[in-house]
Protein backbone atom coordinates (compact mmCIF):
# COMPACT_ATOMS: atom_id res chain seq x y z
CA UNK A 1 0.00 0.00 0.00
CA UNK A 2 1.23 3.45 -0.86
CA UNK A 3 2.28 5.50 2.13
CA UNK A 4 0.39 8.73 2.73
CA UNK A 5 2.89 11.60 2.39
CA UNK A 6 3.43 14.06 5.27
CA UNK A 7 1.50 16.83 3.52
CA UNK A 8 -1.33 14.37 3.14
CA UNK A 9 -1.47 13.90 6.90
CA UNK A 10 -1.21 17.64 7.40
CA UNK A 11 -4.20 18.26 5.12
CA UNK A 12 -6.15 15.48 6.81
CA UNK A 13 -5.48 16.94 10.27
CA UNK A 14 -6.38 20.43 9.05
CA UNK A 15 -9.64 19.12 7.60
CA UNK A 16 -10.50 17.38 10.87
CA UNK A 17 -9.64 20.47 12.96
CA UNK A 18 -11.57 22.68 10.54
CA UNK A 19 -14.52 20.32 10.79
CA UNK A 20 -14.49 20.36 14.58
CA UNK A 21 -14.24 24.16 14.74
CA UNK A 22 -16.89 24.60 12.07
CA UNK A 23 -19.15 22.11 13.79
CA UNK A 24 -18.76 23.83 17.16
CA UNK A 25 -19.50 27.23 15.66
CA UNK A 26 -22.53 25.80 13.84
CA UNK A 27 -23.85 24.18 17.04
CA UNK A 28 -23.27 27.39 18.98
CA UNK A 29 -25.11 29.40 16.35
CA UNK A 30 -27.99 26.95 16.39
CA UNK A 31 -28.12 27.27 20.14
CA UNK A 32 -27.96 31.06 20.00
CA UNK A 33 -30.74 31.14 17.44
CA UNK A 34 -32.85 28.84 19.58
CA UNK A 35 -32.21 31.02 22.60
CA UNK A 36 -32.98 34.21 20.65
CA UNK A 37 -36.30 32.71 19.50
CA UNK A 38 -37.14 31.75 23.03
CA UNK A 39 -36.47 35.18 24.56
CA UNK A 40 -38.36 36.84 21.71
CA UNK A 41 -41.35 34.65 22.52
CA UNK A 42 -41.09 35.65 26.19
CA UNK A 43 -40.83 39.36 25.34
CA UNK A 44 -43.95 39.16 23.18
CA UNK A 45 -46.00 37.08 25.63
CA UNK A 46 -49.26 38.28 27.17
CA UNK A 47 -47.81 37.79 30.68
CA UNK A 48 -44.91 40.14 29.97
CA UNK A 49 -47.18 42.64 28.20
CA UNK A 50 -49.29 42.88 31.36
CA UNK A 51 -46.19 43.41 33.51
CA UNK A 52 -44.95 46.23 31.26
CA UNK A 53 -48.37 47.91 31.01
CA UNK A 54 -48.75 47.87 34.77
CA UNK A 55 -45.28 49.33 35.44
CA UNK A 56 -45.58 51.95 32.69
CA UNK A 57 -48.97 52.99 34.09
CA UNK A 58 -47.18 54.22 37.23
CA UNK A 59 -45.85 57.07 35.12
CA UNK A 60 -49.03 57.55 33.09
CA UNK A 61 -51.25 59.80 35.22
CA UNK A 62 -53.56 60.70 32.30
CA UNK A 63 -53.97 57.08 31.12
CA UNK A 64 -52.66 57.78 27.66
CA UNK A 65 -51.05 54.40 27.00
CA UNK A 66 -53.52 52.19 25.14
CA UNK A 67 -51.37 49.38 23.76
CA UNK A 68 -47.79 48.41 23.17
CA UNK A 69 -45.58 46.63 20.70
CA UNK A 70 -42.14 45.09 21.26
CA UNK A 71 -39.29 45.85 18.83
CA UNK A 72 -38.05 42.32 18.18
CA UNK A 73 -34.62 43.41 16.96
CA UNK A 74 -33.88 45.01 20.34
CA UNK A 75 -34.47 41.89 22.45
CA UNK A 76 -31.22 40.82 24.09
CA UNK A 77 -29.96 39.09 27.21
CA UNK A 78 -28.43 41.18 29.94
CA UNK A 79 -25.09 39.98 31.27
CA UNK A 80 -26.56 40.66 34.73
CA UNK A 81 -29.45 38.24 34.17
CA UNK A 82 -32.81 38.42 32.43
CA UNK A 83 -33.58 40.09 29.12
CA UNK A 84 -33.86 43.70 27.99
CA UNK A 85 -35.64 45.23 25.02
CA UNK A 86 -37.47 48.27 23.66
CA UNK A 87 -40.95 48.82 22.36
CA UNK A 88 -43.40 51.58 21.53
CA UNK A 89 -46.96 52.46 22.49
CA UNK A 90 -50.17 53.36 20.64
CA UNK A 91 -48.77 52.31 17.23
CA UNK A 92 -46.48 55.36 17.28
CA UNK A 93 -42.84 54.38 16.81
CA UNK A 94 -41.64 57.69 18.22
CA UNK A 95 -43.18 56.84 21.62
CA UNK A 96 -40.61 54.32 22.81
CA UNK A 97 -40.04 52.68 26.16
CA UNK A 98 -37.31 50.57 27.70
CA UNK A 99 -38.27 47.30 29.32
CA UNK A 100 -36.96 44.01 30.62
CA UNK A 101 -37.95 40.90 32.52
CA UNK A 102 -36.22 38.41 34.72
CA UNK A 103 -37.42 35.19 36.28
CA UNK A 104 -37.94 34.79 40.02
CA UNK A 105 -38.91 31.23 40.79
CA UNK A 106 -41.39 30.37 38.05
CA UNK A 107 -42.67 33.89 37.65
CA UNK A 108 -41.59 36.68 35.34
CA UNK A 109 -40.89 39.99 37.02
CA UNK A 110 -40.44 43.37 35.36
CA UNK A 111 -37.10 45.16 35.46
CA UNK A 112 -35.72 48.38 33.95
CA UNK A 113 -39.12 49.50 32.63
CA UNK A 114 -39.27 53.22 31.80
CA UNK A 115 -40.65 55.56 29.15
CA UNK A 116 -37.95 57.06 26.90
CA UNK A 117 -37.65 60.86 26.69
CA UNK A 118 -40.30 61.34 23.99
CA UNK A 119 -42.89 59.11 25.60
CA UNK A 120 -42.12 60.80 28.91
CA UNK A 121 -43.08 64.16 27.36
CA UNK A 122 -46.14 62.63 25.71
CA UNK A 123 -47.33 61.35 29.08
CA UNK A 124 -47.20 64.93 30.35
CA UNK A 125 -44.64 64.15 33.01
CA UNK A 126 -42.38 67.13 32.36
CA UNK A 127 -45.12 69.63 33.17
CA UNK A 128 -44.32 71.63 36.24
CA UNK A 129 -40.69 70.54 36.27
CA UNK A 130 -38.51 73.25 37.77
CA UNK A 131 -35.70 72.69 35.33
CA UNK A 132 -37.56 72.83 32.06
CA UNK B 1 -31.96 51.41 48.17
CA UNK B 2 -31.54 47.71 48.85
CA UNK B 3 -29.25 45.30 46.98
CA UNK B 4 -31.95 44.28 44.53
CA UNK B 5 -32.69 47.89 43.62
CA UNK B 6 -28.98 48.59 43.15
CA UNK B 7 -28.67 45.66 40.77
CA UNK B 8 -31.62 47.06 38.77
CA UNK B 9 -29.81 50.41 38.69
CA UNK B 10 -26.60 48.75 37.47
CA UNK B 11 -28.57 46.75 34.91
CA UNK B 12 -29.54 50.03 33.17
CA UNK B 13 -26.00 49.90 31.73
CA UNK B 14 -27.24 47.30 29.32
CA UNK B 15 -30.33 49.18 28.12
CA UNK B 16 -30.08 51.50 25.16
CA UNK B 17 -30.43 54.97 26.66
CA UNK B 18 -30.15 58.50 25.25
CA UNK B 19 -29.80 61.83 27.03
CA UNK B 20 -33.16 62.77 28.53
CA UNK B 21 -34.39 59.21 29.04
CA UNK B 22 -35.77 58.52 32.52
CA UNK B 23 -34.28 55.73 34.60
CA UNK B 24 -36.54 53.78 36.97
CA UNK B 25 -36.34 51.33 39.82
CA UNK B 26 -39.40 49.09 40.18
CA UNK B 27 -41.17 51.43 37.77
CA UNK B 28 -40.51 54.54 39.87
CA UNK B 29 -38.45 57.26 38.16
CA UNK B 30 -35.22 57.80 40.08
CA UNK B 31 -33.16 59.75 37.55
CA UNK B 32 -32.59 61.00 34.03
CA UNK B 33 -29.73 60.30 31.64
CA UNK B 34 -27.83 63.56 31.22
CA UNK B 35 -24.90 62.24 29.22
CA UNK B 36 -23.91 59.16 27.29
CA UNK B 37 -20.22 58.28 27.00
CA UNK B 38 -19.16 56.11 24.07
CA UNK B 39 -15.53 56.57 23.10
CA UNK B 40 -12.85 54.86 21.00
CA UNK B 41 -11.33 53.11 24.01
CA UNK B 42 -14.55 51.04 24.19
CA UNK B 43 -15.73 52.86 27.28
CA UNK B 44 -19.51 53.14 27.47
CA UNK B 45 -21.13 54.88 30.38
CA UNK B 46 -24.27 56.75 31.35
CA UNK B 47 -24.34 59.74 33.66
CA UNK B 48 -27.67 59.89 35.47
CA UNK B 49 -28.86 62.85 37.55
CA UNK B 50 -31.70 62.89 40.05
CA UNK B 51 -33.49 65.76 38.28
CA UNK B 52 -34.15 66.36 34.57
CA UNK B 53 -31.86 68.87 32.84
CA UNK B 54 -32.39 70.83 29.61
CA UNK B 55 -29.94 70.11 26.79
CA UNK B 56 -27.92 73.25 27.55
CA UNK B 57 -28.03 73.55 31.33
CA UNK B 58 -26.79 76.69 33.06
CA UNK B 59 -24.18 76.53 35.79
CA UNK B 60 -26.88 77.14 38.36
CA UNK B 61 -28.87 74.19 37.07
CA UNK B 62 -25.78 71.96 37.23
CA UNK B 63 -25.01 73.10 40.76
CA UNK B 64 -28.59 72.36 41.80
CA UNK B 65 -28.18 68.65 41.04
CA UNK B 66 -27.90 66.83 44.35
CA UNK B 67 -27.15 63.32 43.19
CA UNK B 68 -25.52 61.75 40.14
CA UNK B 69 -24.76 58.16 39.26
CA UNK B 70 -22.16 56.93 36.81
CA UNK B 71 -23.04 53.59 35.22
CA UNK B 72 -20.16 51.79 33.48
CA UNK B 73 -21.15 49.20 30.91
CA UNK B 74 -19.40 45.85 30.73
CA UNK B 75 -18.40 43.87 27.67
CA UNK B 76 -21.05 43.88 24.99
CA UNK B 77 -22.70 40.53 24.64
CA UNK B 78 -22.98 40.49 20.87
CA UNK B 79 -20.05 40.51 18.51
CA UNK B 80 -19.73 44.09 17.40
CA UNK B 81 -16.99 46.66 17.06
CA UNK B 82 -17.52 47.54 20.71
CA UNK B 83 -17.16 43.93 21.73
CA UNK B 84 -13.98 43.69 19.72
CA UNK B 85 -12.62 46.81 21.38
CA UNK B 86 -13.66 45.45 24.78
CA UNK B 87 -12.35 41.94 24.44
CA UNK B 88 -9.43 42.55 22.16
CA UNK B 89 -7.93 45.58 23.79
CA UNK B 90 -9.19 45.55 27.31
CA UNK B 91 -10.25 42.21 28.68
CA UNK B 92 -7.40 40.26 27.12
CA UNK B 93 -4.76 42.80 28.07
CA UNK B 94 -6.12 43.02 31.59
CA UNK B 95 -6.50 39.27 31.87
CA UNK B 96 -2.86 38.90 30.93
CA UNK B 97 -1.74 41.47 33.49
CA UNK B 98 -3.97 40.21 36.25
CA UNK B 99 -3.10 36.56 35.68
CA UNK B 100 0.60 37.40 35.57
CA UNK B 101 0.15 38.96 38.98
CA UNK B 102 -1.73 35.91 40.22
CA UNK B 103 1.11 33.64 39.26
CA UNK B 104 3.80 35.84 40.71
CA UNK B 105 5.15 37.12 37.40
CA UNK B 106 3.91 40.61 37.94
CA UNK B 107 7.20 42.27 37.09
CA UNK B 108 7.33 40.72 33.63
CA UNK B 109 4.25 42.46 32.25
CA UNK B 110 3.42 46.11 32.02
CA UNK B 111 1.52 47.51 34.98
CA UNK B 112 0.05 50.29 32.94
CA UNK B 113 -3.73 50.43 32.89
CA UNK B 114 -5.52 50.09 29.55
CA UNK B 115 -6.69 53.26 27.77
CA UNK B 116 -10.27 52.41 28.73
CA UNK B 117 -9.49 52.42 32.44
CA UNK B 118 -7.82 55.82 32.14
CA UNK B 119 -10.79 57.12 30.13
CA UNK B 120 -13.23 55.84 32.74
CA UNK B 121 -11.31 57.67 35.48
CA UNK B 122 -11.60 60.83 33.39
CA UNK B 123 -15.36 60.31 33.12
CA UNK B 124 -15.72 60.22 36.90
CA UNK B 125 -13.45 63.27 37.40
CA UNK B 126 -15.48 65.19 34.80
CA UNK B 127 -18.77 64.19 36.41
CA UNK B 128 -17.52 65.44 39.78
CA UNK B 129 -16.55 68.83 38.32
CA UNK B 130 -19.65 69.20 36.11
CA UNK B 131 -21.96 68.69 39.10
CA UNK B 132 -19.98 70.45 41.83
CA UNK B 133 -22.56 69.99 44.59
CA UNK B 134 -23.74 66.47 43.85
CA UNK B 135 -23.19 63.30 45.83
CA UNK B 136 -21.90 60.61 43.51
CA UNK B 137 -22.70 56.91 43.08
CA UNK B 138 -20.82 54.50 40.80
CA UNK B 139 -22.14 51.26 39.31
CA UNK B 140 -20.49 48.75 36.99
CA UNK B 141 -20.46 45.11 36.01
CA UNK B 142 -17.79 42.89 34.48
CA UNK B 143 -15.47 45.16 32.49
CA UNK B 144 -17.60 48.02 33.81
CA UNK B 145 -16.67 46.93 37.33
CA UNK B 146 -13.00 47.26 36.39
CA UNK B 147 -13.71 50.74 35.01
CA UNK B 148 -15.45 51.64 38.25
CA UNK B 149 -12.71 50.13 40.41
CA UNK B 150 -10.08 52.14 38.58
CA UNK B 151 -12.08 55.38 38.50
CA UNK B 152 -12.79 55.49 42.24
CA UNK B 153 -9.19 54.85 43.21
CA UNK B 154 -8.11 57.72 40.99
CA UNK B 155 -10.23 60.25 42.93
CA UNK B 156 -8.52 62.99 44.93
CA UNK B 157 -9.21 63.04 48.69
CA UNK B 158 -11.63 65.91 48.12
CA UNK B 159 -13.49 64.01 45.39
CA UNK B 160 -13.49 60.85 47.49
CA UNK B 161 -15.58 62.64 50.10
CA UNK B 162 -18.34 63.19 47.57
CA UNK B 163 -18.42 59.54 46.57
CA UNK B 164 -21.26 58.02 48.57
CA UNK B 165 -21.17 54.50 47.24
CA UNK B 166 -19.66 52.36 44.50
CA UNK B 167 -21.38 49.06 43.66
CA UNK B 168 -19.26 46.87 41.41
CA UNK B 169 -20.33 43.46 40.20
CA UNK B 170 -18.32 40.50 38.94
CA UNK B 171 -15.21 42.24 37.73
CA UNK B 172 -11.69 40.88 38.00
CA UNK B 173 -9.56 42.35 40.78
CA UNK B 174 -7.52 45.25 39.46
CA UNK B 175 -5.82 46.08 42.75
CA UNK B 176 -2.44 44.64 41.67
CA UNK B 177 -2.11 46.95 38.67
CA UNK B 178 -2.79 50.17 40.61
CA UNK B 179 -0.11 52.68 41.56
CA UNK B 180 0.85 52.89 45.23
CA UNK B 181 -1.16 56.05 45.60
CA UNK B 182 -4.24 54.46 44.06
CA UNK B 183 -3.81 51.41 46.28
CA UNK B 184 -3.73 53.68 49.31
CA UNK B 185 -6.94 55.33 48.06
CA UNK B 186 -8.55 51.91 47.67
CA UNK B 187 -7.65 51.00 51.25
CA UNK B 188 -9.11 54.29 52.48
CA UNK B 189 -12.35 53.70 50.59
CA UNK B 190 -12.63 50.14 51.92
CA UNK B 191 -12.15 51.38 55.46
CA UNK B 192 -14.99 53.84 54.99
CA UNK B 193 -17.17 51.06 53.53
CA UNK B 194 -17.85 53.21 50.50
CA UNK B 195 -17.24 50.61 47.84
CA UNK B 196 -18.58 47.08 47.52
CA UNK B 197 -17.11 44.55 45.14
CA UNK B 198 -19.60 41.72 44.52
CA UNK B 199 -17.86 38.53 43.47
CA UNK B 200 -19.70 35.54 42.09
CA UNK B 201 -18.27 32.44 43.73
CA UNK B 202 -19.38 30.38 40.71
CA UNK B 203 -17.44 32.55 38.28
CA UNK B 204 -14.10 30.83 37.84
CA UNK B 205 -12.41 33.63 35.92
CA UNK B 206 -13.29 36.37 38.39
CA UNK B 207 -12.74 34.22 41.45
CA UNK B 208 -9.24 33.37 40.30
CA UNK B 209 -8.10 36.95 40.51
CA UNK B 210 -9.29 37.09 44.12
CA UNK B 211 -7.34 33.96 45.02
CA UNK B 212 -6.50 33.49 48.64
CA UNK B 213 -10.01 34.93 48.88
CA UNK B 214 -10.24 36.95 52.03
CA UNK B 215 -6.54 37.72 52.02
CA UNK B 216 -6.19 39.36 48.62
CA UNK B 217 -6.50 43.12 48.68
CA UNK B 218 -9.20 44.57 46.48
CA UNK B 219 -10.88 47.76 45.42
CA UNK B 220 -14.05 47.81 47.49
CA UNK B 221 -15.01 45.41 50.25
CA UNK B 222 -15.37 41.93 48.85
CA UNK B 223 -18.84 40.39 48.96
CA UNK B 224 -18.95 36.74 47.96
CA UNK B 225 -22.37 36.13 46.49
CA UNK B 226 -24.26 32.95 45.81
CA UNK B 227 -25.58 33.31 42.28
CA UNK B 228 -28.06 31.16 40.41
CA UNK B 229 -26.06 30.69 37.27
CA UNK B 230 -23.01 28.80 36.18
CA UNK B 231 -20.60 30.88 34.16
CA UNK B 232 -19.89 28.30 31.56
CA UNK B 233 -19.78 29.57 27.98
CA UNK B 234 -21.09 26.24 26.73
CA UNK B 235 -23.78 25.66 29.35
CA UNK B 236 -25.27 29.13 29.05
CA UNK B 237 -28.31 29.55 31.19
CA UNK B 238 -31.27 31.48 29.85
CA UNK B 239 -32.33 33.03 33.10
CA UNK B 240 -30.29 33.56 36.12
CA UNK B 241 -28.31 36.03 38.01
CA UNK B 242 -28.49 37.14 41.58
CA UNK B 243 -30.61 35.71 44.36
CA UNK B 244 -32.24 37.84 47.04
CA UNK B 245 -33.92 37.27 50.38
CA UNK B 246 -37.39 38.65 51.06
CA UNK B 247 -36.01 42.05 52.11
CA UNK B 248 -34.17 42.41 48.79
CA UNK B 249 -30.72 41.64 50.22
CA UNK B 250 -28.39 39.81 47.88
CA UNK B 251 -27.71 36.26 49.08
CA UNK B 252 -24.16 36.19 50.37
CA UNK B 253 -22.15 33.06 51.15
CA UNK B 254 -22.97 32.27 54.80
CA UNK B 255 -19.30 32.30 55.72
CA UNK B 256 -19.00 35.95 54.76
CA UNK B 257 -22.41 37.36 55.68
CA UNK B 258 -21.49 38.75 59.09
CA UNK B 259 -18.65 40.76 57.54
CA UNK B 260 -20.99 42.06 54.86
CA UNK B 261 -23.71 42.97 57.35
CA UNK B 262 -21.14 44.80 59.46
CA UNK B 263 -19.81 46.77 56.47
CA UNK B 264 -23.26 47.68 55.16
CA UNK B 265 -24.37 48.81 58.61
CA UNK B 266 -21.15 50.79 59.12
CA UNK B 267 -21.59 52.48 55.76
CA UNK B 268 -25.14 53.53 56.65
CA UNK B 269 -24.16 54.67 60.11
CA UNK B 270 -21.38 56.87 58.77
CA UNK B 271 -23.78 58.45 56.27
CA UNK B 272 -26.22 59.14 59.10
CA UNK B 273 -23.31 60.60 61.08
CA UNK B 274 -22.51 62.93 58.16
CA UNK B 275 -26.15 63.94 58.06
CA UNK B 276 -26.09 64.61 61.80
CA UNK B 277 -23.07 66.90 61.35
CA UNK B 278 -24.70 68.68 58.44
CA UNK B 279 -27.95 69.19 60.35
CA UNK B 280 -26.12 70.36 63.46
CA UNK B 281 -24.32 73.02 61.43
CA UNK B 282 -27.44 74.42 59.81
CA UNK B 283 -29.99 76.37 61.79
CA UNK B 284 -28.42 76.33 65.26
CA UNK B 285 -28.03 72.75 66.30
CA UNK B 286 -30.34 69.77 66.19
CA UNK B 287 -34.00 70.14 67.01
CA UNK B 288 -35.50 67.39 69.13
CA UNK B 289 -37.41 65.98 66.16
CA UNK B 290 -34.24 65.90 64.05
CA UNK B 291 -32.44 64.08 66.83
CA UNK B 292 -35.28 61.59 67.06
CA UNK B 293 -35.15 61.03 63.32
CA UNK B 294 -31.40 60.39 63.29
CA UNK B 295 -31.64 58.03 66.26
CA UNK B 296 -34.44 56.13 64.57
CA UNK B 297 -32.39 55.82 61.38
CA UNK B 298 -29.41 54.51 63.32
CA UNK B 299 -31.55 51.92 65.09
CA UNK B 300 -33.04 50.89 61.77
CA UNK B 301 -29.60 50.31 60.20
CA UNK B 302 -28.48 48.15 63.09
CA UNK B 303 -31.64 46.03 63.12
CA UNK B 304 -31.44 45.62 59.34
CA UNK B 305 -27.87 44.37 59.67
CA UNK B 306 -28.92 41.80 62.25
CA UNK B 307 -31.86 40.71 60.12
CA UNK B 308 -29.50 40.16 57.19
CA UNK B 309 -27.40 37.76 59.25
CA UNK B 310 -30.42 35.91 60.63
CA UNK B 311 -32.01 35.59 57.18
CA UNK B 312 -28.86 34.16 55.62
CA UNK B 313 -28.41 31.70 58.46
CA UNK B 314 -32.08 30.82 58.11
CA UNK B 315 -31.72 30.00 54.43
CA UNK B 316 -28.69 27.90 55.19
CA UNK B 317 -30.43 26.05 58.02
CA UNK B 318 -33.49 25.45 55.87
CA UNK B 319 -31.31 23.77 53.27
CA UNK B 320 -29.52 21.68 55.89
CA UNK B 321 -32.74 20.73 57.65
CA UNK B 322 -34.63 19.83 54.51
CA UNK B 323 -31.74 17.49 53.67
CA UNK B 324 -31.90 16.06 57.17
CA UNK B 325 -35.66 15.60 56.88
CA UNK B 326 -35.22 13.69 53.62
CA UNK B 327 -32.56 11.59 55.28
CA UNK B 328 -34.81 10.77 58.23
CA UNK B 329 -37.59 9.79 55.85
CA UNK B 330 -35.22 7.64 53.81
CA UNK B 331 -33.91 6.01 56.96
CA UNK B 332 -37.41 5.00 58.03
CA UNK B 333 -38.21 3.70 54.53
CA UNK B 334 -34.97 1.68 54.43
CA UNK B 335 -35.66 0.30 57.91
CA UNK B 336 -39.05 -0.92 56.80
CA UNK B 337 -37.60 -2.44 53.63
CA UNK B 338 -34.92 -4.27 55.60
CA UNK B 339 -37.56 -5.55 58.01
CA UNK B 340 -39.65 -6.74 55.07
CA UNK B 341 -36.70 -8.71 53.67
CA UNK B 342 -35.70 -10.24 56.99
CA UNK B 343 -39.24 -10.98 58.12
CA UNK B 344 -40.54 -12.30 54.82
CA UNK B 345 -42.85 -14.78 56.49
CA UNK B 346 -44.60 -12.45 58.91
CA UNK B 347 -47.21 -9.78 58.22
CA UNK B 348 -46.25 -6.12 57.93
CA UNK B 349 -47.88 -5.26 61.26
CA UNK B 350 -45.82 -8.00 62.89
CA UNK B 351 -42.71 -6.53 61.25
CA UNK B 352 -43.52 -3.11 62.70
CA UNK B 353 -44.09 -4.44 66.19
CA UNK B 354 -40.84 -6.37 65.99
CA UNK B 355 -39.07 -3.16 65.00
CA UNK B 356 -40.68 -1.21 67.81
CA UNK B 357 -39.54 -3.80 70.36
CA UNK B 358 -36.03 -2.89 69.26
CA UNK B 359 -36.82 0.83 69.68
CA UNK B 360 -37.21 1.51 65.94
CA UNK B 361 -40.58 3.20 65.57
CA UNK B 362 -41.70 5.69 62.96
CA UNK B 363 -41.96 8.24 65.76
CA UNK B 364 -38.36 7.77 66.91
CA UNK B 365 -36.74 7.55 63.51
CA UNK B 366 -38.79 9.97 61.44
CA UNK B 367 -41.46 12.04 63.18
CA UNK B 368 -39.36 13.16 66.13
CA UNK B 369 -36.48 14.29 63.93
CA UNK B 370 -38.71 16.07 61.45
CA UNK B 371 -40.59 17.85 64.23
CA UNK B 372 -37.36 18.95 65.87
CA UNK B 373 -36.04 20.45 62.64
CA UNK B 374 -39.33 22.12 61.81
CA UNK B 375 -39.60 23.65 65.29
CA UNK B 376 -36.09 25.10 64.95
CA UNK B 377 -36.87 26.59 61.56
CA UNK B 378 -40.10 28.11 62.89
CA UNK B 379 -38.25 29.61 65.82
CA UNK B 380 -35.56 31.27 63.70
CA UNK B 381 -38.15 32.40 61.19
CA UNK B 382 -39.98 34.04 64.10
CA UNK B 383 -36.85 35.98 65.03
CA UNK B 384 -36.35 37.09 61.42
CA UNK B 385 -40.01 38.15 61.18
CA UNK B 386 -39.69 40.13 64.42
CA UNK B 387 -36.71 41.98 62.98
CA UNK B 388 -38.66 42.57 59.78
CA UNK B 389 -41.62 44.00 61.68
CA UNK B 390 -39.31 46.22 63.70
CA UNK B 391 -37.61 47.56 60.56
CA UNK B 392 -41.06 48.16 59.05
CA UNK B 393 -42.26 50.05 62.12
CA UNK B 394 -39.18 52.25 62.32
CA UNK B 395 -39.35 52.94 58.58
CA UNK B 396 -43.02 53.92 58.85
CA UNK B 397 -42.24 56.23 61.78
CA UNK B 398 -39.39 57.88 59.84
CA UNK B 399 -41.54 58.24 56.74
CA UNK B 400 -44.38 59.89 58.61
CA UNK B 401 -41.89 62.25 60.23
CA UNK B 402 -40.41 63.37 56.89
CA UNK B 403 -43.69 63.33 54.96
CA UNK B 404 -44.24 67.01 55.70
CA UNK B 405 -40.64 68.05 55.00
CA UNK B 406 -39.55 67.59 51.37
CA UNK B 407 -36.02 68.86 52.01
CA UNK B 408 -35.49 66.39 54.85
CA UNK B 409 -37.03 63.60 52.78
CA UNK B 410 -34.53 64.30 50.00
CA UNK B 411 -31.60 64.26 52.44
CA UNK B 412 -32.37 60.76 53.66
CA UNK B 413 -33.58 59.41 50.32
CA UNK B 414 -30.84 56.92 49.60
CA UNK B 415 -30.81 55.72 53.20
CA UNK B 416 -34.27 54.21 53.45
Amino acid sequence: MKKIPVWGWAILILVVIGGVIGGTIYMQEQKNEQMQNEIMKVANSKEVEDIILSELSENDPHHKIKKLKILDETVHRSPMGGILFEGFVNDDESLKFNAGVNKEGNKYVGTNIAPKANLYKFLGLNEGSANE
Amino acid sequence: MNDKERVEMANWEYSDLEAGDPVTISGKIVGYVVHKVDDITGQQAYIVSDSPLPSNPTEDQLSAVKQVSVLYRGSSAELSLDALADWGMNDLLMANRISANMFGQGDKVSHKPTPQLIASARTLHNTMSTFPKASVFVYGQSLGSMDGQYAITDLSPKEQKRLIGAYLYEGPNIFPILTQEQQANARALNKLNKAFNYIDTKDVVTMGSYSKLTLAESVGNKVFIDSKWIKDPVKQHMWGGYQYDKSGNIIVKTKYVSDYAKQVTQAELSRIEDLRKKMSKSGGGLSSSEKLLLDAMEARSVVKGMQLIVDTELDDLKKKYSNAITEAENLWRDTKQQAAIIGQHISSSEQLSALSRGGATEHNIKTQQVNYYQDSITEIKGISDDYGTLVGQITAAIESQVSTDAELAHEIEGLL
